[in-house]
C-alpha cells in the first residue's frame, strides 16, 4: 500500500511541472550535505522502560552511581546530504523534491548503572548502551522563492516526505543483553527554508534550513533472540545543509 | 468560567488595542484582510496519547497469544482561518482565528484472544487566535519575507472513547479534556503580489505551551492531564489589501 502511495506521488510529480513547460519557468538540480543534531529523537523503546527504567529514552538512561565508572549517553548527532531538483514558475513561485540521506555519525553510546533486579534490595550493574539510526526520506515541498536583487533567492517552502528509517539499540551489562532494530515508514511534516547566492547566472551555492516533524506507527524489534522490543522512529528535528545548485536557463 | 472570561476580555483589549491603528486615519502603513488553509500534524499533540496507546496495544498483543491490535494512525488535519494585519513600516501586527479538526477520528484496537474488542477511537479539536508582532523584510511592494511571535489562545479538545478499556487495564469508557489558556508562537511568513490589492501568503506558525491539568468529563473527573499545543501549522493564504 505505502509503495502503491510513493509512486503514485513519483508519478505525479514527473506530470505535474507538464502543462508548465510553456510558462516561465526554470530548473534546477543541485547537491548539498549538512548536519542533523539529535537524529531519531530520544529514541524511547519498551525495553528500556520495562528493563532498564527509563521512561524517556536516551535521555533518562543517563544515571551514575558511586564505584562504577559511567559515561554519558548523549544524542546522537547526524550528517546529512543529499541531491534536489527544484522548478521555478513565474519568478516567485517554487517547488522541489529531493533525495535524502542521513546517518547518526557520533554520540549514542556510553555506559551507564541500572537496577538489574528491580523486585530485590537495589542491584546496581553497569550497562553499556549504543543507539544508531539511519534514514532516508524524499522531501516534496512548494512555497515561494523571492529575488533578492540580481544575485541572491531567499525560498520559504512546505510540504511533506517519505521517509524510511533503521533504528538500532543494544544493551549489554553482565546479566542481560538486549538488542533492537526497527525499520519503517512515514510522511513527515516538512518546512523548509533556503537562501541561494549565484556566483554566475547558473550556478548558485546554498545553504538550507529544514524542519522535520512526524514518526512512524509502533514498530516491534526485528531481532527475535532477545526480549521483543517496540519502539518508533521520530524523523523531527532540523537539518542544516550547505550546497550547490546548477539551474537550466540564466535566472 | 470567570477566568476564562478574563482571558477573552485581555485578548480583545489586547487586539483592540493592537487593531486601533489600523482604524485611525493617519494613512501610513496597510491594512489587510485575509483567508488561509493549510495543514498540521497531529493538532494538540495527540501523537503521544496515541503512541501510548499503541505501544500498549502491541506489547498486550506480545504477552498474550492470539491477541490482535491494530494501531492507531497519527493524523494530518486541515486547517482554515481568516487573519487581519495591519503593516506598519517594518513592523507587522497579525491576528489570526484558525481552527483544525483531523476530517477523521483516529481509529484503533485491540482485541483479547477471546474475541473481546476494545475500539480505541481518538477524536480532536482546536481553536487558536494568535496575535504577532513580527518584523518585516520587504523586498518590493507587498512583497515580503516576515518573522514575528507573538501569544495564542487556545480553545482545546481532546476525546478519547473506548468500548472495553478494561482490556488494557483501564477503567474510563470516555476520556473527554477540553480547556481555555493562552501560550505562544513563532511565525515565519512570506507574501507575494498578486494583483494591486490581492497577495498570496505561505506561513509556519510553530506553537508551543500546554495547559494546566485538566479536569476529565468523560465518565469521572480522573485522570486529570493537560493539553500540550506544541506543534506546526502551514497556511496558504490569499490577503486582500484595503486602503485607509
Amino acid at each position: 500500500m505505502k509503495k502503491t502511495r510513493l509512486t503514485l506521488i513519483l508519478v505525479s510529480l514527473c506530470v505535474l511541472p507538464l502543462p508548465l513547460l510553456g510558462a516561465t519557468a526554470n530548473y534546477a538540480v543541485g547537491f548539498y550535505a549538512g548536519i542533523m543534531p539529535s537524529p531519531g529523537g530520544d529514541l524511547n523503546s519498551y525495553v528500556q522502560i520495562a528493563k532498564y527504567n527509563s521512561s524517556n529514552g536516551i535521555d533518562g538512561i543517563n544515571k551514575s552511581l558511586d564505584g562504577f565508572s559511567t559515561s554519558t549517553i548523549n544524542r546522537p548527532f547526524g550528517v546529512t546530504g543529499g541531491v534536489e531538483f527544484k522548478a521555478i514558475f513565474f519568478d516567485y513561485y517554487f517547488a522541489r523534491v529531493a533525495g535524502n540521506y542521513t546517518r547518526s555519525v557520533y554520540g549514542g553510546k556510553g555506559k551507564t548503572v541500572y537496577d538489574s533486579d528491580p523486585g530485590a534490595p537495589f542491584v546496581p550493574e553497569l550497562l553499556t548502551a549504543k543507539y544508531a539510526i539511519t534514514a532516508y526520506d524524499i522531501p516534496i515541498t512548494v512555497g515561494l522563492c523571492i529575488p533578492f536583487w540580481k544575485d541572491v533567492k531567499i525560498s520559504f517552502s512546505c510540504g511533506f516526505a517519505v521517509a524510511y528509517g533503521d533504528y538500532t539499540n543494544s544493551f549489554k551489562s553482565t546479566s542481560n543483553t538486549d538488542k533492537g532494530s526497527f525499520s519503517g515508514w512515514c510522511y513527515p511534516l516538512v518546512l523548509m527554508l533556503q537562501g541561494e547566492y549565484f556566483l554566475t547566472e547558473t550556478v548558485s551555492l546554498s545553504s538550507s534550513l529544514s524542519y522535520y516533524r512526524g514518526s512512524t506507527e509502533i514498530l516491534k524489534d526485528s531481532k527475535k533472540s532477545d526480549t521483543v522490543d517496540f519502539a518508533k522512529i521520530d524523523f523531527s528535528g532540523y537539518r542544516i545543509n550547505f550546497g550547490m545548485a546548477y539551474y537550466f536557463y540564466s535566472i | 468560567m470567570k477566568k476564562t472570561l478574563k482571558i477573552y476580555a485581555f485578548t480583545a483589549a489586547l487586539l483592540a488595542g493592537m487593531l486601533l491603528p489600523a482604524s485611525t486615519a493617519f494613512a501610513i502603513g496597510e491594512f489587510s484582510l485575509g483567508f488561509n488553509a493549510g495543514i498540521t500534524y497531529a493538532p494538540n499533540n495527540i501523537d503521544s496519547i496515541i503512541t501510548q496507546y499503541n505501544g500498549a496495544m502491541e506489547i498486550y498483543k506480545q504477552t498474550n497469544a492470539g491477541a490482535k491490535a491494530t494501531q492507531i494512525d497519527v493524523p494530518y488535519a486541515p486547517v482554515v482561518g481568516v487573519n487581519a494585519r495591519y503593516q506598519f513600516n517594518f513592523f507587522l501586527f497579525r491576528l489570526g482565528c484558525h481552527y483544525s479538526r483531523p476530517l477523521f477520528s483516529s481509529k484503533g484496537s485491540v482485541t483479547t484472544p477471546g474475541g473481546v474488542k476494545n475500539s480505541i477511537k481518538i477524536s480532536t479539536y482546536q481553536n487558536s487566535i494568535p496575535a504577532t508582532i513580527g518584523i518585516i523584510m520587504p523586498l518590493r511592494k507587498r512583497t515580503y519575507f516576515y518573522i514575528g511571535g507573538g501569544g495564542t489562545l487556545h480553545q482545546a479538545y481532546i476525546k478519547i472513547k473506548q468500548d472495553n478499556p478494561a482490556v488494557l487495564g483501564l477503567t474510563n469508557n470516555e476520556d473527554v479534556y477540553s480547556g481555555v489558556f493562552v501560550a505562544y508562537h513563532l511565525m515565519l511568513g512570506a507574501e507575494v503580489p498578486l494583483t494591486r490589492k490581492y497577495t498570496i501568503t505561505a506561513e509556519w506558525i510553530h506553537q508551543m505551551g500546554r495547559s494546566l491539568p485538566l479536569d476529565n468529563s468523560g465518565d469521572t473527573a480522573t485522570p486529570r492531564k493537560a493539553i500540550n499545543v506544541q506543534g506546526d501549522i502551514l497556511l496558504f493564504g490569499v490577503n486582500y489589501y484595503i486602503h485607509i
